[in-house]
């Protein structure tokens, strides 16, 4: 019997996939990734319980079923991996899991329930992150390039700044709420992402956070001021970047006590902005301002990195890529086998760079080396039915809050590896899950 | 009744596969190779190779090197990360004959640990002659020849730990 759609503890099983897959060292080492497939085969038999109808409706959506082609892919190169074929049924049972995810949360009321799990992962992680970047402790965060950048528990950078930008809209539309506690924190909240991604000093997260900014801006309903509150909360965390020098670390006691300021001041002093409709206007004119003044700061963010750290502009990833394309061809049929992407790339990938990396940097191009050209399709099916489902869903009630969610995990996986990472996994699946679910 | 039966089927496909999920993720969480040591961006990377510290200024620039067992050259690289931190505080103080009396403890220190190490590294070297020269009159073909391995190995672990006291 389908129980009441209010009942909070219908959460539970949602929220348990999610903290562990985040908390448990971001869902990176084997014996998490099983934990979270357990944990996501249960949360889909408590859905099917709670909610039958919705959930036997989720799993026909496109997104599920090009995920549910890519796990059976993944797991079947065990028969012809060059690899331990343990290694390809454990990626395919959770990619398998990124699916169960997705029906399970499509089964619940969205997309407040869905966000407040993206916003509380988030903060969690940007907290722990900033914490250890203060006391210089790895590897919540890490030294790179001189500078110590908070990693949170995903133990690198750009994967806790991806997911700080997913958070990004949920934190807006709290405070572009009308209760004005809400809207207080809902900026302070905002702008603790939003100075953690830029703290996290990777040019993609930055580049995320501010498409996810504008997109947050120009999707919301006219009612609601989300233009002012993203302005305001980006000049404030820039300033609080600047006033640390962009290193937390380096800087001292009372630089850091200075950095909370602007912060405090955003989060005290915007809510009466709004209250003033000083802030009206028209949407598509906040939404110009938005993507100037976002589009500035990842100029910032480029050009403020260091001389001479982490080679050419690419990073490598042009080598990497090169390697990874010269591969897949000698093989472009049947691949390698899931997870074997460094030992088949491995002699290539030494000609372009001294040690060779573990992931292509490209889900579509590792996929094609490790899965052969059905791998290929079945990740260029999964980002087709991701554009579907928002273009499709676009003005559905507050959608706008997980659209950049879900659009920003495949947009990162095009140049970096968060899919290897469990928990920005499962956070992507549960904002897709919402989507699914928005009307 | 068609859309009917098929809602039920898939309900059904898919408490299969939430059940293939939690059976299969159980047993994938149980065979679970050792998580790496290092952190996730390392393990995705690739660490470079750990260079020799050869003037440690801590003693974790030895642990990451040498590892944890008291080996002579890890008590060796202690010993001069030791120092160097006792030389680093001889200069915060004050007066120069102060500083002179620092020093001093502090080069003597590091010679009585370098005479331990000696020492160290002299009963290890009996240990190893002795476990050879007994290796040496072992007999393969004896059929008791692993039990005795096995007993030499033992003598040589107790050995090495007295040595290393």
């Amino acid at each position: 019997m389908p129980v009441s759609r209010a009942v909070p503890w219908r959460w539970l099983p949602l929220v348990a996939v999610a903290a562990v897959a985040v908390s448990w060292r971001g869902g990176y080492a084997a014996n998490a990734r099983g934990a979270v497939t357990v944990l996501a085969g249960l949360a889909v038999l408590f859905a099917l319980w709670t909610a039958p109808d919705a959930t036997a409706r989720a799993s026909r959506d496109p997104i599920v079923l090009a995920l549910a082609v890519l796990a059976a892919l993944t797991a079947l190169s065990a028969a012809w991996t060059v690899g331990p074929p343990a290694d390809a049924l454990r990626d395919g049972a959770i990619v398998l899991a990124f699916a169960a995810v997705v029906v399970a949360a499509a089964g619940l009321p969205a997309p407040w329930g869905h966000g407040g799990v993206l916003l509380a992962a988030a903060l969690g992680s940007a907290l722990s992150g900033l914490e250890a970047t203060l006391a210089t402790a790895e590897p919540r965060a890490l030294q790179i390039c001189g500078t110590w950048r908070p990693a949170g528990p995903f133990e690198y950078p750009p994967t806790l700044a991806l997911v700080c930008a997913g958070a990004l809209p949920v934190g807006l539309a709290a405070a572009s709420d009308r209760r004005r506690p809400l809207t207080t924190a809902g900026v302070f909240a905002a702008w603790l992402l939003a100075t953690t991604i830029a703290l996290t000093a990777n040019r993609t997260g930055i580049a995320l956070g501010a498409l996810a900014m504008t997109a947050c801006v120009a999707l919301a309903p006219g009612g609601r001021r989300v233009g002012p509150a993203a302005l305001g909360v980006l000049a404030a965390a820039a300033l609080s970047t600047l006033l640390v020098g962009g290193d937390l670390a380096g800087a001292d006691t009372d630089r850091v006590a200075l950095a909370v300021v602007p912060g405090l001041l955003a989060a005290a002093s915007l809510p009466r902005v709004a209250g003033l409709r000083m802030a009206g206007g028209p949407r598509g004119r906040w939404t110009a301002v938005v993507a100037t003044a976002a589009l500035l700061a990842t100029a910032v963010g480029v050009l403020a990195e260091p001389a001479g750290c982490g080679g050419e502009l690419s990073h490598g990833r042009i080598g990497i890529w090169r390697a990874a394309v010269g591969t897949a061809t000698e093989r472009p049929l049947q691949g390698y086998g899931a997870g074997t992407f460094l030992a088949a790339s491995r002699r290539r990938q030494l000609e372009e760079r001294p040690v060779p990396t573990r992931y292509a940097h490209d889900l579509a191009l590792e996929s094609w080396v490790e899965l052969g050209l059905g791998g290929l399709l079945a990740v260029l099916a999964w980002y087709l039915a991701v554009l579907r489902g928002i273009v499709k869903r676009r003005r559905a009630t507050n959608a706008w809050v997980l659209i950049p969610a879900v659009a920003a995990f495949p947009l990162a996986n095009l140049l970096d590896w968060p899919w290897e990472l469990t928990g920005s996994g499962v956070l992507w699946a549960i904002a897709a899950g919402g989507l699914l679910a928005c009307r | 009744m068609e859309p009917n039966h098929r809602v039920v089927l898939r309900r059904r496909l898919l408490r299969a596969i939430a059940a293939l999920l939690v059976i299969g993720g159980v047993l994938l969480t149980l065979s679970a190779p050792k998580p790496s040591l290092v952190n996730n961006k390392a393990d995705a990377y690739g660490s470079p190779t750990p260079t020799k510290p050869t003037n440690p200024k801590t003693k974790a620039d030895c642990i990451k090197y040498y590892g944890t067992n008291p080996t002579p050259e890890a008590r060796e690289c202690q010993a001069l990360a030791t120092r160097y931190v006792a030389i680093k505080r001889c200069s915060k103080k004050t007066g120069a004959s102060a500083q002179k009396a620092c020093k001093k403890s502090a080069a003597a220190a590091f010679a009585k640990a370098r005479a331990r190490i000696a020492a160290q590294l002299k009963a290890e070297k009996v240990c190893a002659a002795a476990n050879t020269s007994a290796a040496n009159q072992l007999n393969p073909e004896d059929p008791e020849y692993s039990q005795k391995s096995a007993q030499l190995n033992a003598t040589l672990t107790a050995c090495l730990t007295k040595a290393r006291g």
